[in-house]
């Protein structure tokens, strides 16, 4: 019985699908049990994100555009997990509905326009409201009971003012970890940012952030941090100095485990930081 | 006058810095490639207030608009403000006037490339520069091609090397780039905005 499935177009991106596989294999698990069907683009392109709209803003509009179009011509709502593509894909499918130049510039370059009301949704928008449904609420397999954890979502929260109609991703972390058994602690940390790129060209000024951010989160007596989004969780381990290296995992990742996955091992040797010795203590089966 | 004239984001703009009297013309240019209106800024400074680098900034982010409001837009182009500004939006969610301040620096940044003026953080950059070129080259981004180019081009070649190793045994850096299959429809892109490009080399 598939009466309930929502069918989406997957826009996976440059890191999910190299550097971050391991969340894009979680993710698809995740979906897969919540009955979220996803179909990736035929022939995505990067979009937009990082050094494209620093440098070029409109380039980077028509870099989103041509994955748009992609995803109108399947007739269906596109799905991101990156906080920076969700938000250039949805700057531009603004820009592409209601600017005039832009539509005309890229019917010039790309030979379409975008006309359906095409919802670029963040796959954190959905998995809240998902897990209150009646059949998905009870997927819980692997309890994370007692988990001491502070959510740190970065920009993820923050976006450019004319994508105010959009939801705000806030307490969404939390849905799903309550659901896992997880405690949340109180920060005032969970929006700051992890320093993007700067951590690779300015690592002098990117490190304080970083080891503030795991100061504040030791305070506040976390065991760990949970994260939504691949740079976050790369760049809190990579710049953390020693002594205040607290595991750093994805949302995704340990909501795959509470469903079942037996992929944990191999997605932790990927971590900087390994969260073994925490799992070992907290005596979570993996 | 001819529309298209106005309008193509591709076309060659001449900077006029204000030196004329025409105070306004370069406050256009950057309402037109941010798509935003600068003009509504009140100077309340919320967005320095909440910018996670304003410490290492020359000018806080209002202050970069100040100048630009005031005709003297190759100050706001010479700051370190626009290079430093990494996007993370946290201004432009908080900005009372929904300037969206973020995209106003992503313009800067293009203005200062093309009038060839020297960016004061070079490694940012050259950081910028060669991601451009990665995707430029196959329409999605080869990490690690990109940070052995920088690491070489800034000459940092031993900084980070253990973590930068880590990362590669650890499978968080791939060696073989992924590539988009329709070449021709991402280089039209590319050549559409490039036509009048001014090259990132003629900094270096």
């Amino acid at each position: 019985m598939r009466m309930n499935s929502i069918d989406l177009a997957y826009y996976p991106g440059c890191t999910l699908s190299s550097t971050a596989r391991e969340i894009d294999e979680a993710l698809h698990q995740v979906c897969n049990r919540l009955d979220i069907n996803l179909s990736a683009l035929p022939d995505w392109n990067c979009c937009g994100s990082s050094s494209i709209h620093a440098v070029r803003p409109q380039l980077a509009v028509s870099l989103a555009a041509r994955n748009l179009f992609q995803a109108q011509s399947m007739g269906r709502d596109l799905m991101v997990m990156c906080a920076g593509c969700a938000n250039r894909l949805r700057v531009a499918s603004n820009q592409l509905r209601s600017d005039d130049t832009s539509r005309r510039v890229n019917r010039e370059i790309l030979g379409g326009t975008l006309d359906q009301d095409l919802r670029v949704h963040h796959l954190m928008d959905l998995l809240p409201g998902r897990l209150e449904e009646k059949p998905y609420r009870d997927t819980l397999q692997k309890p994370l009971t007692g988990l001491r954890y502070v959510p740190y979502y970065g920009c993820l929260l923050a976006a450019p003012p004319e994508l105010k109609n959009y939801p705000t991703l806030h307490g969404s972390m939390e849905s799903v970890m309550a659901w896992l058994g997880a405690d949340a602690l109180k920060w005032g940390y969970q929006a700051k940012c992890c320093g993007a790129f700067l951590s690779v060209a300015r690592p002098d000024i990117v490190a304080p952030m970083v080891t503030d951010i795991m100061d504040k989160a030791i305070s506040a007596g976390a065991e760990c941090v949970i994260t939504a989004c691949a740079m976050c969780q790369l760049n809190l381990e990579l710049r953390s100095p020693a002594g205040k290296r607290l595991p750093v995992f994805s949302i995704v990742e340990l909501m795959a485990y509470g469903m079942g996955s037996a992929d944990l091992p191999r997605w932790f040797k990927k971590h900087l930081i390994d969260p073994l010795p925490l799992f070992k203590s907290k005596q979570f089966a993996i | 006058m001819n529309d298209h004239h106005m309008t193509d984001p591709g076309r060659t703009i001449e900077m006029d810095l204000g030196a004329d009297g025409h105070t306004d013309r370069f406050l256009k240019i950057v309402n037109h490639v941010s798509r935003q209106n600068i003009s509504m800024c009140w100077h309340c400074w919320t967005c320095g207030g909440g910018c996670p680098f304003s410490q290492h900034m020359d000018l806080l982010p209002n202050q970069v608009i100040r100048l630009i409001q005031m005709g003297r837009g190759e100050d706001a182009l010479r700051c370190n403000t626009i290079w430093l500004c990494v996007g993370c939006h946290t201004c432009s969610s908080q900005c009372p006037n929904s300037i969206d301040v973020a995209a106003v620096m992503d313009a800067l940044r293009q203005l200062a490339i093309r009038d060839g003026i020297t960016a004061p953080e070079m490694d940012i950059f050259r950081f910028h520069k060669y991601i451009y070129e990665s995707i430029e080259r196959h329409g999605r981004l080869n990490k690690l091609a990109a940070m052995v180019q920088f690491k070489v081009g800034s000459g940092r070649l031993f900084s980070d090397l253990q973590s930068g190793l880590k990362m590669i045994t650890r499978g968080k850096l791939e060696i073989l780039p992924q590539k988009v299959a329709d070449r021709d429809e991402l280089n039209r892109i590319f050549t559409h905005y490039d036509r009048r490009r001014r090259s990132f080399d003629a900094h270096e």
